[in-house]
């Protein structure tokens, strides 16, 4: 019995939907061997999960057949409590694992169910916490007073606390920022380390999977488009990224300069430190730090600062200006003041100190009314700003408060469900569209408001790389119109690729604004804790003249003679 | 070595962590809106009486989405008001909360009885828009009649009795309208069953509610002679938000409930 | 850990031996106070009882400033009290005061209504607010002392099934959750054009549909993912806590207070006895 998971012919129906979320599907995973599952959003990967675990099909009502086995059970036929007690899952948001007052009781709470006795459970609370690089401090703490990286570390010590065969983690680092990224991988390397068991990994960022998985399996549509060693399944680069998954730059920029498909980053460098004679840097191709800044001065912010209620100075003193046609991207640490700051910019929250000046005038001689159609703010959560019962209503809603016809309304939603892909939805309930579907509906219900700057807040978490590309094309596409478009994000990458202007947001204040490979060479990129494209960081190390921000960059630029 | 082929078509039939985590969330949402209602609506004299109480919205259409459920909602969140921000006793409130219970149960038991599948697509949106103004505008008037009657109209005769006369025709004739909307608007008996359960609700739960506010309670915090003032308040006040408000989240959240599969058929799972 | 009292109104009792007290206790003896509330018709008994409420607010370490809050609900029920017992009805009594406000000949008789102050109805009236102190101190005696762990603890030591100790716990989670989800979709609805201030009452009572659809929504999908994290862990919602881990001990600090709780009830039992 070397299998920890056995799937065979999977194929299962959620009730109220008309398609099969898993058609098929055929997997295996050995026991001790750490195995990732990649895939576009809604490719089926955490009802494979929830299949796993056999809460599908005993808890969620839907259509079932197939045979799956986990650690020898049946999931059909051994009750999840059972299942459970020696399978392991830690979901992609911290918050909703999260039931008690305090982390004591929570990891407490994880361990009533295996029978211990109180000396034994207060031993693994000691251990499990440790094990993710936690003290016996937060023990007395309220779980949603931590950061985010710390709250998916307790999550995870709640999980291994129980000392179960298998452990899954379902996209345990999407939602944190890239300083939470790093403490949970940190952790997640630790037990892959140290403890002896199955880990199955469900991750978006390519870079880590290569890091880490020993097999990884791409989920797409429902299905397994394929399976095999990170280098393996890494090198069918077109293949996937047309099933939603970008294999990392280093297997992108390894296989296209001829080398064998390399995965990891340090790997990847000291194969080409080894070949550094025979790489050959095109001067004339390195792109020239562009020029920013030309078009009409939509909104200004001078000096602003911004005190929360309870006494807390979120903005000390930031200026920033944004102008038609370009796309601005804010970056920086969580709680630095990035959300506060493109709430001020759009009217939301007054300035406590400083001024805001939308098309030349005060913020504060606007009316609500004529401001939102000037600047609108799209919220992270896109489930914050869905106020109706169709996708219809939904759009036209900001247009019938502000009285507008019905023929005018009519052909703005026509044209705004055009632009967002939402044709042939405009009578679908808005609750039940995939996360994709409501983000682009949200983005939609602003844009039919035709306003001067769009304000996006963290469009990109939660979502697979190929939805991001897309969706940044798209706001790119609005700046063609002469719209100036903010958006708040971690990711690096897309920013740089897109974004006309970095703006680094920390503690308040704006520590940089420019060109995004202009601010990505200067020091506030370390104090913003700025992670770095590959592409980026491999030229540096490399010694090279150049700075690209992907590996399409770097493959211009760079040669193998 | 994997068993045989296995095809389940689930059926959930039993009390699962959904419900139970669903209720909990509502119940918290529940009396978080109690509590903004009674300071933003507030009946002055009655702490914790609203005029406009928002949040039998939410707990009333959880009766009817999952049957009992709804009730302990309204109940739990009715219970923490009474204790803040209106001040009273535990026994008081353990008391005077049952009157949410029933607002939510007796709906409940109407839609059992008349539409247990219920269908709140409108056929008539604009009919469907109009009738809950119409019942209640209607019930409140009709309603309004029988106090000045019972009150004043017995004892005092004219005018109070030609005030009651009109007062009834005219609350008897805008509440008919709105039952003949409720009729061609969509699925008759939903319609029906949905302006029956906000009559009934309202009232049921006034002369518990504002009974143990006044009248019989251990003890009752407020003096007898508020009952009228608070009956009459709080009966207004359900007619207009059950009507309007609840009815909209019914309109807009029963696909939701039916398609997710969580809408009860039982009482409990 | 803060109390009820202190996550709703952010009022925090001081350190106290009161607050290490048995959970039970902690819930009993503001019921004791409830149970006595009702035996207090008279002036005398209302005022003593709402001394002892307050003297045992002091004694828990619960600022006396938290009745702040209460400020609108003690000037409201209590003018309103008034009022009954002159404006509603008539308390036979010597008569202090009295205004006719209005005066109509009927079919059957002539109605008046009449502001009529008597001895008897201040009597009422001032042993009604002085019961509503009681009421209230005993109240916040409760809710700013214990803890909504408490609660959770106090299930799960008497072996209450977890689905009513989560439920108990996710009610507390939940207050604060979805009073900041309803800020903040009433924010996006500002963001989307609408003016809250500048709208009449009645458009924004219905504008309260369009926040709540999203409310419920979130509140829907919220319990979905947590219900799958909950089956996850293999609690069962029916099983109970059998490690042992939440006990409780009874001190003798608990049975003191509880002695006195109880001399409370039948102290005012008997004295409701005395002609």
């Amino acid at each position: 019995m070397s299998r920890a998971v056995s799937v065979e012919g999977l194929w299962w129906k959620y009730v109220g939907r008309s398609d099969h979320a898993l058609r098929g599907v055929d997997l295996e995973v050995e026991r001790g061997e750490f195995f990732a599952i990649m895939g576009h959003s809604g490719a089926g990967k955490t009802t494979l999960i929830l299949v796993l675990t056999g809460i599908i099909p005993q808890r969620v009502p839907g259509e079932f057949r197939g045979r799956v086995e986990v650690l020898g059970m049946s999931t059909v036929s051994q009750d999840v409590s059972e299942i459970t007690k020696r399978v392991a899952v830690v979901f992609e948001d911290p918050e909703i694992q999260f039931v008690m007052s305090t982390v004591e009781d929570e990891l407490v709470l994880s361990l009533e169910p295996l029978g211990l006795s109180r000396e034994e459970i207060r031993e693994r609370l000691k251990w499990g916490l440790e094990l993710v690089g936690l003290d016996k401090s937060f023990l007395g703490r309220s779980p949603l007073q931590l950061s985010g990286g710390e709250k998916q570390r307790v999550a995870i010590a709640a999980a291994v606390a129980r000392r179960p065969e298998l452990l899954i983690l379902d996209e345990p680092t999407s939602d944190l920022d890239p300083v939470g990224k790093e403490e949970v991988l940190a952790a997640i390397r630790k037990l892959r380390d140290e403890l002896d068991m199955t880990i199955i990994l469900i991750e978006h960022e390519s870079e880590f999977v290569a890091e880490l998985a020993d097999r990884v399996a791409v989920l797409s549509e429902g299905r397994v488009a394929a399976v095999g060693e990170p280098r393996y399944v890494f090198s069918r680069y077109d293949e996937l990224k047309s099933h939603g998954v970008y294999p990392p730059d280093a297997a992108a920029i390894s296989f296209k300069l001829g080398l064998d498909t390399i995965c990891r980053y340090g790997d990847l460098f000291r194969a080409l430190e080894s070949v550094r004679d025979r790489l050959f840097v095109h001067a004339d191709r390195i792109p020239n730090v562009e020029k920013v800044g030309e078009g009409e001065v939509l909104v200004e912010c001078r000096d602003v600062e911004y005190v929360y209620p309870g006494g807390f100075r979120a903005l000390k003193g930031a200026s920033l200006t944004i102008r038609g046609g370009e796309l601005v991207a804010l970056v920086g640490p969580n709680g630095g003041g990035k959300t506060t700051l493109a709430k001020v910019v759009s009217g939301l929250f007054r300035p406590s100190m400083g001024e805001v000046l939308v098309l030349g005038r005060r913020v504060e001689e606007y009316d609500r009314l004529t401001l939102s159609s000037l600047v609108c703010y799209v919220y992270q959560n896109p489930d914050h700003q869905i106020f109706n019962k169709s996708v219809y209503e939904e759009i036209s809603f900001g247009l019938r408060i502000r009285g507008l016809s019905e023929r005018v309304v009519r052909e703005r939603v026509r044209r705004a469900l055009e632009v967002f892909g939402l044709k042939g939805l405009e009578n679908e309930h808005p609750f039940f569209l995939s996360k994709g579907e409501k983000r682009r509906l949200a983005l939609a219900s602003a844009y039919v408001l035709d306003p001067k700057v769009l304000i996006v807040d963290e469009p990109t978490t939660g979502q697979d790389m190929r939805f991001n590309e897309s969706l940044f094309s798209n706001l790119k596409a609005l700046t063609r119109e002469g719209r100036a478009v903010v958006t708040i994000t971690h990711s690096i990458a897309l920013a740089s690729k897109y974004a006309d202007r970095l703006v680094v947001v920390k503690d308040g204040r704006v520590i940089a604004d420019g060109h995004p490979r202009s601010v990505l060479l200067s020091p506030a990129a370390d104090e913003g804790r700025l992670i770095k494209p590959q592409a980026m960081r491999l030229a540096k190390q490399l010694g090279l003249t150049a700075a690209p921000v992907s590996a399409e960059e770097f493959l211009e630029i760079v040669t193998l003679r | 070595m994997a068993g045989p082929e296995t095809q389940v078509k689930a059926v959930r039939k039993r009390v699962t962590w959904m419900h139970i985590v669903l209720f909990a969330f509502a119940t918290a949402i529940s009396y978080v809106l109690a509590v903004v209602s009674s300071l933003i609506f507030p009946v002055l004299g009655a702490p914790g009486v609203s005029a406009l109480y928002l949040a039998a919205a939410i707990y009333v259409p959880l009766g009817i989405w999952m049957g009992l459920w709804g009730c302990l909602a309204g109940y739990i969140s009715c219970l923490f008001l009474g204790l803040y921000p209106s001040g009273y006793t535990f026994i008081q409130s353990f008391i005077w909360s049952w009157a949410d219970f029933i607002e939510a149960l007796l709906p409940l038991l109407v839609f059992r009885a008349l539409s247990p599948d219920p269908d709140f697509t409108p056929k008539r949106p604009g009919a469907a828009k109009l009738l809950p103004w119409f019942i209640a505008a209607g019930t409140t008037i009709l309603f309004l009649g029988i106090v000045v009657q019972l009150l004043w109209g017995a004892t005092y005769g004219e005018p109070f009795t030609t005030i009651y006369v009109v007062m009834v025709y005219l609350g008897l004739a805008l509440a008919c309208v709105g039952i003949a909307m409720g009729l061609i608007a969509g699925h008759a008996r939903t319609w029906l069953a949905t302006i029956l359960s906000v009559i009934a609700a309202a009232f049921g739960s006034g002369i518990w509610g504002a009974g143990t506010l006044t009248l019989w309670n251990l003890p009752p915090p407020l003096p007898a002679e508020l009952f009228w003032p608070v009956f009459v308040g709080w009966v207004a006040g359900d007619l207009i938000v059950l009507s309007v408000i609840s009815t909209a989240l019914l309109v807009a959240l029963t696909p939701i409930f039916k398609r997710t599969g969580l809408f009860v058929r039982g009482w409990w799972a | 850990m803060p109390t009820i009292l202190g996550e709703l109104a952010g009022v925090e009792s001081k350190s106290s031996r009161y607050l290490s007290l048995h959970v039970s206790t902690k819930i009993f003896l503001p019921l004791s106070f409830a149970v006595a509330i009702f035996f207090a018709t008279d002036p005398i008994k209302a005022l003593l009882l709402a001394a002892a409420s307050a003297g045992a607010c002091v004694a828990a370490g619960v600022p006396l400033s938290a009745i702040k809050r209460y400020l609108a609900v003690i000037v409201s029920m209590s003018s309103f009290i008034v009022l009954a017992f002159s404006l509603f009805t008539h308390i036979p009594g010597k008569t202090l005061f009295e205004v006719t406000l209005l005066s109509m000949q009927a079919e059957k008789g002539v109605f008046e209504w009449k502001l009529s102050l008597t001895d008897t109805g201040l009597t009422y009236a001032l042993t009604f607010i002085l019961r509503i102190f009681a009421m209230i101190l005993s109240a916040t005696l409760l809710m700013a002392t214990v803890t909504d762990r408490d609660f959770v603890w106090g299930l799960l030591s008497l072996k209450v099934p977890f689905g009513a100790c989560v439920a108990t716990s996710l009610f507390f989670r939940g207050l604060q959750l979805f009073a900041s989800d309803f800020y903040t979709i009433r924010e996006a609805m500002m963001a989307r054009g609408v003016d809250f201030e500048r709208t009449s009452l009645a458009k924004r009572f219905l504008l309260y549909v369009n926040a709540l659809i999203p409310l419920l929504s979130l509140m829907i999908t919220r319990s979905y993912e947590v219900s799958l994290a909950l089956e996850s862990r293999g609690i069962a919602p029916g099983s109970r806590a059998a490690s042992g881990y939440y006990t409780f001990r009874m001190r003798r600090d608990d049975y003191a207070v509880i002695a006195v709780s109880v001399t409370l009830i039948i102290v005012y039992v008997l004295w409701g006895r005395i002609p």
